[in-house]
């Protein structure tokens, strides 16, 4: 059976989502960026205001809700930063933290996030907003649209570009080991629900009969140990289905992961 | 990067030193606009996760993301240029907020700001002959004196920016470089605006 490609259409995705809320700017249609849905973004505005903003209460908690059963699929098929890295980005070396600093670096995004909070409590407004590269990515494509539209050039043309290339081209680990908001969707999916999850059919796989293949964990832009059981599977994985596409025995496949379960019971 | 425990507690209480300056919302100063329903500017910054909606739904461009030069902490958040079009008072701005850092209002409350006249810059100021703005303000919230000299009545205006748009000062004067007519918030001394049923509805 031919298979889909599936992250041959994830750029598309990418792209398409980022088009949407440009083209809602020429129809006057309010859908908002990813910004209306963030839980940090929630979060950091109840902190500062002291009160639930309740209009973005229900798209934060359906988008929640997806997370619990996809995990971080928003990385992988909307963030605006993976389309940046997916046109600019080169697929250089990936740097890997030494086995003890990696305990403490694993922490940095969680503790980003309960710091924005707090921050944004003491200062009074969403701290994080600033130098978030979703946010800045959309704050660019509308500086763009205020000189197309209104004539005036800003600032922004420049700055934004600038903060977004330092971010994701330069620091390349920026989604791993600073990134607040993927830090939430993998607490969110720790959460045990009905998961979906590249699946391993250990009969088929080179791997698990002796063989040297390693091409999911290679292809595997998050470093996930995919042949074995990695609980890493469950928080960090992204749903970018580049292991399905690069298994040469085709023995990934996107299903329920029960794997943990099972794990258990043995 | 090693950090001695010396620096650490440097870093600490440069950070702890520097919210009052450099991280709060500051009050007053503020001599831009907010868009429809924008509360106060603390209330505002405290909600707003500059997230653009505001500026997608407006139809005539008028709410755009500030540039970093109103300020770090402005940076990105809908503000209101009167550069090529006016507020049309549709109020979706206000509908569409998903954070409640502007409230939904009627259109009979809308305050932008208010028009206010700059005497070097206005032509009629100078010499007598232009009405333009008088002409256009939809809530006839500007009037001529006995020396045919435009004034702004604060309390029926409510910041549309016709007469920013509309006013040719730049045109009419060689030498001037700013409107005659300028929409600005509204602060301390100028009175608050009185809301009646008939404005904006174009009865008036």
């Amino acid at each position: 059976m031919k298979r889909l490609n599936l992250s041959k259409y994830r750029i598309l995705t990418l792209a398409g989502g980022v088009i949407i809320i440009t083209a809602a700017f020429f129809i006057g249609t309010g859908v908002g960026s990813y910004c209306t849905l963030c839980p940090l973004g929630l979060l950091q505005i109840a902190a500062a205001s002291g009160s639930l903003p309740t209009g973005m209460l229900f798209g934060t908690l359906s988008g929640l809700i997806a997370v619990l059963v996809l995990g971080r699929f928003f990385c992988g098929w909307f963030c605006p930063t993976t389309l940046i890295k997916k046109v600019f980005g080169s697929n250089g070396k990936k740097y890997q933290p030494s086995e003890k600093a990696n305990k403490y670096i694993k922490r940095l995004p969680v503790l980003i996030a309960a710091g924005s909070v707090a921050v944004s409590f003491l200062a009074g407004f969403p701290v994080f907003c600033l130098i978030c590269p979703i946010g800045i990515f959309f704050g660019f494509i509308f500086a763009v649209m205020k000189m197309l539209f209104v004539l005036e050039p800003s600032w922004n043309l420049i700055i934004f570009p600038a903060i977004l290339t330092a971010e994701i081209l330069i620091f390349k680990k920026w989604c791993s080991y600073i990134c607040p908001v993927s830090a939430l969707f993998s607490l969110v999916s720790k959460i045990p629900f009905v998961r979906f999850r590249p699946v391993l059919n250990s009969q088929t796989c080179i791997s698990h009969s002796g063989g040297l293949c390693s091409s999911c964990i290679r292809s595997c832009p998050e470093g996930i140990n995919i042949t074995e059981n990695d609980e890493d599977m469950n928080t960090k994985c992204t749903s970018c289905m580049e292991c399905i596409d690069n298994c040469p025995t085709h023995s990934l496949s996107y299903a329920r992961n029960k794997t943990n379960n099972n794990q258990e019971d043995l | 990067m090693k950090i001695s425990r010396r620096t650490f507690i440097k870093l600490i209480s440069a950070v702890s030193a520097a919210p009052k300056q450099a991280l709060c919302a500051e009050n007053g100063r503020q001599n831009f606009l907010r868009p429809p329903g924008a509360a106060s500017e603390k209330e505002f910054l405290e909600r707003c996760n500059r997230c653009q909606k505001c500026v997608q739904v407006c139809p005539t461009n008028v709410v755009m993301p500030a540039s970093l030069s109103y300020g770090l902490i402005d940076m990105n958040t809908p503000v209101v240029t009167f550069k090529v079009s006016y507020c049309n008072s549709c109020m979706k701005c206000t509908e569409v907020c998903p954070t409640g850092a502007l409230k939904p209002i009627s259109k009979e409350k809308l305050d932008i700001g208010v028009a206010v006249i700059s005497e070097t810059d206005c032509v009629a100021w100078e010499w007598t002959g232009c009405t333009v703005c008088v002409d256009e303000c939809p809530l006839k919230a500007i009037y001529l004196d006995e020396n045919k000299r435009p004034v702004v009545i604060p309390e029926k205006c409510n910041g549309c920016g016709i007469c920013e748009l509309k006013c040719p000062s730049t045109a009419l004067r060689k030498t001037t470089r700013n409107k005659g007519v300028i929409v600005k918030p509204r602060t301390g001394g100028v009175p608050a605006r009185e809301y009646s049923e008939e404005a904006g509805s174009g009865k008036s």
